[in-house]
């Protein structure tokens, strides 16, 4: 079906730059006037006009006759010029133009549409969405109530802190942050409310942990020094400020509170493994090609090393795999992957995960 | 299938574009027909393409597609119908396909009004157009497509900016485009006769009407947003030298030079190169206009898009455009022949001379507006020219123009009589002086009110001598006159409202000068004496709208103690953006208006209000429109149509039975 339109717009457009090219000669007698014999007519009308002004009063018989004569003057002039350069036109292949054109619209308009064009997206007008949005109508809905109750009952602390973490979740950032920071207006500091705030903060700001962030994130663990959101935070503000030392340490720490095996604390040790005594991507991107290669290399034996000593996650080793034979290193790149083998080999999926990570890097046999 | 279909429309009407700059400058350079007439085919049927590729992005906005981007972006499913329309272009991307759509619209109106024009001219017009489209084409389609899609679709909008929520917006951006690409079409006469190597009279009389329908709507346009920024920004000035707003104004003035420099051209086939310099000048600002605008040099609230790369795709435009124009100027300015001599003192030379002041305040706007830009880009300091500045350089050079512009009317052409023009403009000096003795009697000052008072009446009053002496040279009786007045030029009469509609815009600003202004914290029953009227406030009271909250005033306007009017100023708190907006509260009393603007809430839920009165504030605007209508009057003249047609080779004896009224 859309192709069959799109097919028609490009008939459409074929025609509007082809179509001339076949009419009949025009008839040389029939034409617009070229821009010489436009010259001569106009000198001509303006003649005519300076007779009317003049015959009707509105120019002074002086000026009249000085406007006269120079009109007649150039009137003349165009009038040579004209006899002197009639000029034949030269015969054009118009034929093969046409063709050439016939081909190059469409190839050019599909050439282009394909790389731009969403061909496979049908359009969505809301009014057809009548299913998908039945569940987010609720939430809508919902969420337009409670505005309303606020608009008349600003002071309404608990409102504010049902409708924020909606506002989040539905991505509408600003105002997240507005209704975060009315709860903690009305429904005083706490150390969850604060950690709160500075998220949608955060978030508003793709990411970028700002001075008001920073405030309300130190404010909420001197509230509760325990408090894990916060200190998180904090960690990623220190990492953002550059401080990798900081980050580190406070987020060694919080994984340190967490219970032995939970999420939390292998996703960060992960982070406080790729901030620990290594110069940050961009300091290496800076360094001339043979320091950049050692400072590499020193990067991967330091993760080996330590993978060696305290162990790790899959992550972590897979990576030091895919590290070594980046390095063009593909004996030590199966050592580690036997020693991988070694720590999960109780695992199903891990070991699938890694059988796939040898095929692909082409480390068996 | 609608939007995909819109968005393939746009692809082939670049492709009819390419072919639209090509063919017919090929074709008139062989003089073959047949390759001429495809440029008009082209510009027909990429008209056509991009009408429709709009109507697309309109559709998907009225019908809240939100697998398109541009709607994701700036649509709402609650936003009232008239905003789903004019959030069309309320945004980077729209506004970008309505500037593309007037363009191709302007490409159409050249091929349907021109059939009188010599087909090399118009073949190589329709050239230059298809190469403008060919530019902003791709700028669209590559750097800023709004039919950029979604495969996972949102089930809500973004809404528009509630500054942007407004029935100014709705009207302000189409009016100011009209005027901005109407310039394009001057622009390609101008390449166009430098392509084709013939520029003569006869060019400019071809030219006058596209630059004309362009400086109507440019006024108009402006006009229109000063009048949206006097009542929506609250601060109640109608003009604020706001970078965006001197990015409009520098094409108008260069735009007003070339109306009078091209109406030297026609008559005298004087100041050629000059008028092509202008017709090319003229676009280049409105090109950089939009550079200013789009490319987000400027923060301010038009500004809605802050993407670099499309700022360079811009310059780039920028620098093509006018670079190869000049090029092109420079390499043909040398071979054109000069045109016919005149004294200094005759109407070319009072042309000239506003020529030189109109450029000369254009160029000081320029600089007032990029100084500030090119320092901070350069050094890093950032500094604010504003109103200061340019009232104190603008003055100088405005004042002898206005005071120029009665006496070069009364000029005759070639060489004429200053002493005798004074002598003719003895009612005119002698009515505006009464008007400034009239203003001094009443009002008693500031000074420079009184004297702009008298500046304005002696423009508005010259505007029409010359009228008055043409139809009346002497005692004349009243029939006579009448069938002169009959007689007269059309376009003689536009002359005579443009410039006394300029005359009724300056008396407009001299009012200033006479208004009052009150400061104070509203509290119910207060009572306020501004101007001739007495203010009383009678509520104030929250109130709630669809999206937003507000604190409104309540004032009863009495006049000797009788209710005249009752105005709502109000101050809007939009929650979800967080944003806050003034209502003025305006009543308009004869000409002039009692204005009311909130500002902030104060300690223990006063609110802080300024009153003000300002006596025939809107003769700023109804000056304007004064102007335009003179244009419109301008444009009807039949001169302008004159028939060079089809007849033209076979029967020259035509020359006498040209048009008479």
């Amino acid at each position: 079906m859309i192709w069959a339109a799109l097919a028609g717009f490009s008939l459409f457009a074929i025609l509007a730059a082809v179509a001339p090219l076949f009419a009949r000669r025009i008839a040389d007698d029939g034409a617009a006037p070229d821009s010489r014999q436009a010259a001569i007519e106009f000198y001509k009308s303006q003649l005519s006009e300076i007779e009317r002004d003049a015959g009707a009063g509105l120019m002074g018989a002086d000026e009249a006759e000085a406007a006269r004569a120079e009109a007649g003057r150039r009137l003349l002039t165009a009038e040579r010029a004209a006899g002197a350069t009639a000029q034949p036109a030269r015969q054009t292949p118009l034929r093969a133009i046409a063709v050439v054109l016939a081909l190059l619209v469409p190839a050019f308009s599909l050439g282009v549409y394909a790389v731009i064009g969403r061909p496979d997206l049908p359009d969505l007008p809301r009014a057809a969405r009548v299913e998908e949005t039945k569940a987010e109508t609720q939430v809508v809905d919902a969420v337009r109530n409670i505005e309303k109750h606020l608009a008349v009952n600003p002071d309404d602390g608990r409102g504010w802190q049902v409708l924020a973490p909606v506002y989040l979740k539905l991505g509408r950032m600003p105002e997240a942050v507005n209704a975060f920071r009315q709860s903690l207006r009305l429904n005083g500091e706490s150390a969850e409310r604060l950690a709160d705030y500075a998220e949608a903060l955060i978030f508003a700001a793709n990411g970028e942990v700002g001075a008001d962030a920073r405030d309300a994130l130190a404010r909420a663990v001197a509230l509760d020094p325990k408090a894990s959101k916060p200190r998180y935070y904090l960690g990623l503000a220190a990492d953002k400020a550059g401080d990798a030392a900081k980050a580190a340490e406070i987020w060694s720490k919080l994984a340190a509170d967490q219970p032995p095996g939970s999420p939390l604390a292998q996703a960060l040790r992960e982070r406080v493994a790729r901030l620990e005594g290594k110069p940050s991507a961009a300091d290496v991107a800076n360094l001339p090609p043979e320091a950049r290669d050692a400072s590499i290399r020193e990067m991967v034996h330091g993760l080996a090393d330590r993978l060696g000593k305290e162990g790790g996650d899959a992550e972590s080793w897979m990576r030091l795999v895919r590290a070594w034979t980046v390095l063009k290193e593909q004996d030590k790149a199966r050592a580690a992957l036997a020693e991988a083998r070694k720590a999960f080999g109780a695992d199903a999926r891990t070991s699938e995960r890694l059988d796939a990570l040898a095929r692909e890097l082409g480390l068996e046999g | 299938m609608i939007v995909e279909l819109g968005h393939y429309a746009l692809v082939l009407a670049l492709a009819l574009a390419l072919v639209q700059f090509v063919a017919p400058i090929v074709g008139a350079r062989r003089g073959d027909e047949a390759l001429m007439a495809t440029g008009a085919s082209a510009a027909l049927g990429q008209f056509a393409l991009v009408t429709f590729a709009y109507g697309a992005l309109t559709y998907a906005h009225l019908v809240s597609d939100f697998s398109v981007v541009n709607v994701v972006e700036h649509s709402h499913t609650l936003k009232p119908l008239i905003y789903k329309i004019s959030g069309v272009w309320g945004n980077h991307e729209g506004s970008m396909l309505l500037w593309d759509l007037i363009l191709a619209l302007c490409g159409a109106a050249v091929v349907a009004f021109s059939a009188n024009l010599p087909r090399d001219l118009r073949a190589n017009v329709l050239g230059v157009q298809g190469l403008i489209s060919v530019a902003f084409l791709a700028f669209i389609l590559f750097t800023s497509n709004p039919f950029a899609r979604l495969a996972n679709p949102p089930l809500e909008g973004a809404d528009l900016n509630p500054i942007l929520q407004d029935p100014g917006l709705a009207i302000h951006p189409p009016l100011l485009y009209v005027g901005y690409v109407g310039y394009s079409v001057a622009f390609s006469f101008a390449a166009a006769a430098l392509i084709g190597g013939r520029i003569d009279a006869a060019w400019a009389r071809f030219v006058r009407p596209w630059t004309l329908i362009a400086w109507i709507f440019l006024t108009l346009g402006i006009a229109m947003g000063s009048y949206w920024a006097y009542y929506t920004l609250g601060w109640g000035g109608f003009w604020f030298w706001d970078p965006v707003e001197n990015a409009s104004l520098m094409p108008w003035l260069a735009g007003t030079a070339l109306l009078h420099s091209a109406s030297v051209m026609e008559k005298r086939e004087a100041l050629k190169i000059w008028t092509i310099f202008l017709a090319i000048l003229a676009f280049s600002l409105s090109l950089l206009g939009t550079f200013l605008v789009r490319s987000g040099v400027l923060t301010s609230v038009h500004s809605f898009a802050s993407d670099p790369t499309r700022g360079v795709f811009i310059l780039a435009i920028l620098v093509v455009f006018i670079g190869g124009a000049l090029a092109l100027f420079a390499s043909r300015a040398g071979a054109l022949a000069g045109g016919g001599l005149f004294a200094p003192v005759s109407r070319e030379g009072a042309l000239v001379l506003n020529n030189l002041l109109l450029t000369a305040a254009c160029a000081t706007v320029l600089v007032g507006t990029l100084y500030p830009l090119a320092l901070e880009a350069f050094t890093g300091e950032k500094i604010s020219v504003g109103a200061p500045f340019f009232n104190m350089t603008i003055l100088p050079i405005a004042a002898p123009l206005f005071l120029a512009m009665p006496f070069g009317q009364q000029l005759a052409w070639k060489r004429g009589d200053l002493l005798g023009a004074a002598q003719r403009l003895v009612v005119a000096v002698g009515l505006s002086l009464a008007v400034a003795l009239a203003a001094l009697a009443l009002r008693g000052g500031p000074a420079l009110s009184i004297l702009l008072a008298g500046l304005a009446a002696f423009v508005f009053f010259g505007g029409f001598a010359e009228i008055a002496q043409r139809i009346a040279p002497r005692r004349t009786q009243l029939s006579v006159m009448l069938a002169r007045a009959r007689g007269l030029p059309l376009s003689a009469w536009g002359t005579a409202f443009a410039h006394a509609g300029l005359g009724v815009t300056l008396i407009g600003i001299a009012a200033i000068g006479w208004g009052d202004e009150k400061v104070a914290t509203l509290k119910i029953g207060q009572q306020f004496d501004i101007g001739p009227y007495r203010v009383v406030v009678t509520e104030v009271a929250p109130r709630t709208g669809p999206n937003y909250t507000e604190t409104v005033a309540r004032m009863d306007v009495r006049e000797d103690g009788r209710l005249v009017a009752v105005i709502e100023p109000s101050k809007r708190a939009f929650q979800a953006r967080r944003m806050s907006r003034t209502e003025a509260g305006i009543a308009t009393m004869g000409l002039g208006q009692i204005y009311v603007a909130l500002g902030d809430q104060v300690e223990g839920g006063a609110i802080d209000a300024r009153l003000y009165w300002k006596p025939l504030v809107t003769l700023i605007w109804i000056g304007a429109l004064i102007m335009s209508f003179g244009g419109l009057v301008s444009l009807a003249d039949r001169r302008l149509r004159i028939g060079v047609a089809r007849r033209a080779p076979r029967r020259k004896e035509m020359a006498g039975a040209l048009p008479a009224e």
